[in-house]
């Protein structure tokens, strides 16, 4: 190598000029531009009111694939700003009248009668009547097409129409989660059965101008919403950036206005940033959770299980594998919900002495060798795993960890193929059935987890869920769910770790834009402070 | 050569249709039930057996191939499982993306690698061979995603001189639409203008050993001539192999930088296809993969003629 020596010193400054003009740069202060190509804007002035007009883009993460409402998958978050249902859920967690501008159950609750408003139009011109919902029901109730939808119409028969504005769902037994099914009765015009999976229509306040898939998604203002002045934005667009980070730097670049899916470790940091802010959806729905097969050795054993549940530390999994971000919790109602069990609280302590305890008794005072199916090849199931397995192996148990990619982890899952697995279980719904008749951790039937007309405890946790299913006296209902929930907790089989929520960040100029309690992302009332 | 061509073209039928028999086989062994997915856990065995039976997976897998080899000799690849979209048409909206996305790469890739290479081989040792070493050690040890995030950090945050994402319609926005395109092909070409840089230095230090060159030198030919004519044009046989695989890569889809900056190629929906198990959108998007090679590999094929006339096709 003949290089000459005084050309060495000139070659480090010039790497060195070169990696810090490529650092990253601070996030963006206050009257620093926000935007690509715009000049630093003087502070907008204190806003008055909800102002009309204006696009907003949002990025959700990954592509659409299916814009089919009974569909819940990829940005099922983004159903309600483009589809609507009869009713829906408000924001104190009841129920509000909405396509259908009041609803009655019959004496016996096996009825319940909507009444739709009159005037209400699809984005194709055509008014929505009662022969809407009742094909809506009948796609549901149809195998081929009621898609995740229908697990939350199991008892529902079927729906009459009475008349042009008046339908009745027919349900075979008293169900207290049928307002939480109708809620998600996202209505759209039989004529575009066939197209909706990629042009959807229904009678929400933004209607399709186009997807081009992979690039983005255009709604425009609906101009015959039936919501007088809503919504108040022209126009919002929907960009697919499937990488997190750089999700984060076209936020603060300002190409986007607003994302879903703040990786937890990078929640703080945009905290920070003036201009942003961020948000998350409430807890109480869904939650992590490591849930063991009964069925499966040792964790037959009650004794097994509940020393498992002993070794969660759930302080250490908040710091290490949600960087402190999470909200963490040991029993699957949260405390908003009026079917919370206080008296439970602390049920279960991080204990390894007590779990060792009751190894020994279970029959392995040295432990035991075992295999965790994770969801995912890496992300939050993995790391909350990681911890776990840490804690584990301190009382003997080795447990090796399975990441496994999603399509065969939900076979896997459903073919009960794994001793214990990292799971995101819950069911979001209103009327605390939807644990125990919805989330796979907890119902009694189409069970993953090894439980079955057999398992000793079976015939007293199937009846008390029944009994609170079909009670209409709330304060019966929560005696007979706090129940339900001690079985839950003794037999173990079910350990919540910690709330899954929606983390998203919003430009600070974005103003009244959050998920709603059903996790919608909610537009009617949004509006661009500049 | 336009007989070999024609040849060379006629030929790829009998090993697209030998190529899509084995993909079908593959794609159905891999671990997954598209139903299972698509339904999701909490769908009942009723509905499982619906969505099986509506996706044709009920039949026997030589009825399930002979179906779809009916169908695409019509130009019917089939629909997506998920959304019903053609899956012809969803490849052929994300083909040109990917198609100008590898062009604007290799054109870069050429532009950086020749004269880096060319210049590290005529003076092998010198300050211009050392940068061009280093430019490679570097290009191949910084992961494209972090570049491309370093990239957008300084060129859009910073500078605000290019969308940090996005392909805006070229229609609609030429202007934009060519910036959005610089960043996706800067961190694709860098990477490849490496590879090609090497490959040019080390070809190019071989030929320029050889006897004819000291013959073209002593016969008083100007050295930019030798260069040109006698060493380049020799060196660049394996130079164009390697082009021309790499730009078969990149004409596959180039998964990291198309998530980064959210540029709708072939490459995401790939990930899309496996993901969902969307066997019609796999087995067409693999289809399109192996031709795009085939294709490549035959301009490469014919454009060894071009520089070296002694190859002759017959």
């Amino acid at each position: 190598m003949a290089v000459k020596k005084w050309l060495y010193p000139l070659i480090v400054l010039a790497l060195a000029l070169a990696v810090a003009a490529c650092a990253p740069a601070a996030p963006p202060s206050a009257g620093e531009a926000p935007s690509t190509g715009q000049a630093a804007a003087p502070e907008p002035a204190a806003p008055t009111g909800p102002q009309p007009g204006g696009t907003l883009t949002l990025s959700l993460g990954n592509d659409f694939v299916t814009f089919d409402p009974y569909f819940d998958e990829e940005n099922a978050n983004f159903k309600a700003p483009i589809f609507e249902a009869p009713i829906r859920i408000s924001d104190d967690g009841g129920f509000e009248p909405w396509l259908a501008e009041s609803w009655e159950m019959s004496d016996d609750g096996l009825t319940i009668t909507l009444h739709l408003r009159q005037g209400i139009k699809f984005h194709n011109g055509r008014e929505l009547t009662a022969d809407d919902v009742v094909w809506a029901v009948e796609r549901v109730l149809d195998k081929d097409k009621g898609y995740h939808l229908s697990d939350r119409f199991t008892t529902a028969t079927g729906a009459t129409k009475i008349d042009d504005y008046t339908v009745a769902i027919n349900y075979s037994k008293v169900a207290n989660s049928a307002l939480d099914g109708i809620a998600r009765l996202y209505i759209l015009p039989k004529e575009a059965d066939e197209t909706v999976a990629t042009q959807p229509i229904g009678t929400g306040p933004f209607m399709l101008e186009e997807w081009v898939p992979g690039d983005h998604l255009t709604l425009v203002k609906f101009p015959d919403y039936w919501r007088e002045g809503e919504p108040y934005l022209d126009k919002v667009i929907v960009k697919p950036i499937p990488d997190p980070q750089s999700r984060m730097v076209n936020l603060l670049a300002g190409s986007i206005d607003g994302l879903w899916g703040v990786p937890l470790a990078d929640k703080a940091m945009l905290e920070q940033v003036e201009d942003v802010v961020v948000d998350e959806s409430p807890p109480g729905f869904s939650f992590y959770a490591f849930i063991m097969n009964i069925q499966e050795k040792p964790f037959d054993n009650q004794l097994v299980r509940q020393a498992m549940n002993y070794a969660v530390d759930r302080d250490k999994i908040n710091q290490l594998a949600f960087h402190g971000q999470a909200n963490m919790t040991m029993l699957p109602y949260a405390p908003t919900s009026w079917a919370y069990p206080a008296d439970l609280e602390g049920f279960y302590t991080f204990d390894l002495d007590k779990a060792k305890a009751l190894l020994a008794e279970a029959g392995y005072p040295d432990g035991f060798q075992t295999q965790m199916l994770i969801r995912g090849a890496a992300g939050p199931y993995l790391d909350m795993a990681q911890v776990y397995q840490q804690d584990l192996a301190q009382i003997g148990v080795e447990m090796e960890l399975l990441p496994t990619e999603i399509p065969q982890y939900f076979p896997k899952l459903i073919g009960s193929e794994f001793a214990i697995v990292s799971h995101g279980t819950g069911e979001a719904t209103v009327d605390p059935s939807g644990l125990f008749e919805g989330a796979a951790c907890c119902r009694p039937f189409r069970n993953f987890f090894g439980i079955t007309e057999d398992t000793t405890w079976f015939p007293e946790y199937k009846a008390l869920i029944d009994k609170a299913s079909t009670s209409l006296d709330q304060e019966e209902r929560k005696a007979l769910y706090h129940d339900a929930v001690k079985i839950l907790l003794e037999q173990g089989w079910t350990i919540p770790v910690a709330w899954r929520q929606q983390v998203y960040a919003l430009k600070s100029h974005v103003q009244g834009l959050r998920t709603d309690l059903d996790g919608q992302i909610w537009l009617n009332g949004v509006w661009l402070s500049q | 050569m336009g007989k070999y061509a024609l040849r060379r073209l006629a030929q790829m039928a009998p090993a697209l249709f030998l190529v899509s028999v084995a993909v079908f086989m593959i794609i159905h062994l891999i671990p997954g039930d598209p139903a299972k997915i698509i339904a999701g856990p909490n769908a009942t065995d009723e509905q499982l057996a619906a969505l099986t039976r509506q996706f044709g997976l009920d039949r026997p897998l030589w009825e399930q191939y002979v179906t779809w080899l009916g169908n695409a000799l019509t130009g019917n690849l089939g629909h997506s499982f998920i959304n019903n979209y053609p899956v012809n048409q969803m490849i052929a909206l994300r083909v040109p993306a990917t198609l100008e996305l590898a062009l604007a790469a290799t054109f870069i890739a050429v532009i950086i690698a020749f004269p880096l290479g060319i210049l590290a081989a005529l003076r092998p040792g010198s300050l211009v061979d050392l940068l061009s070493t280093l430019f490679a050690a570097l290009s191949f040890a910084v992961p494209g995603f972090w570049l491309a995030i370093l990239l957008i950090l300084f060129f859009s945050l910073r500078l605000q001189w290019l969308p940090p994402s996005g392909r805006p319609d070229f229609a609609d926005q030429p202007v934009e639409h060519v910036k959005a395109l610089i960043m996706p092909a800067l961190t694709l070409g860098i990477a490849l203008a490496a590879k090609l840089a090497r490959y040019l230095r080390s070809a190019m230090l071989d030929v320029l050993d050889r006897d004819y060159v000291r013959t073209a030198r002593a016969k008083g030919l100007q050295e930019r001539a030798v260069i040109v004519r006698h060493v380049l044009r020799n060196a660049l046989i394996p130079v164009i192999t390697v082009l021309g695989l790499q730009t078969g890569d990149l004409l596959s889809g180039a998964i990291i930088v198309e998530s980064v900056f959210a540029w709708p190629g072939v490459g995401r929906l790939t990930v899309q296809a496996i993901g969902w198990r969307d066997y019609a959108l796999l087995q067409a998007d693999v289809l399109y993969i192996v031709l795009a090679f085939m294709v490549i590999n035959l301009l490469t094929d014919l454009t060894y003629g071009f520089f070296d006339p002694r190859i002759r096709y017959q």
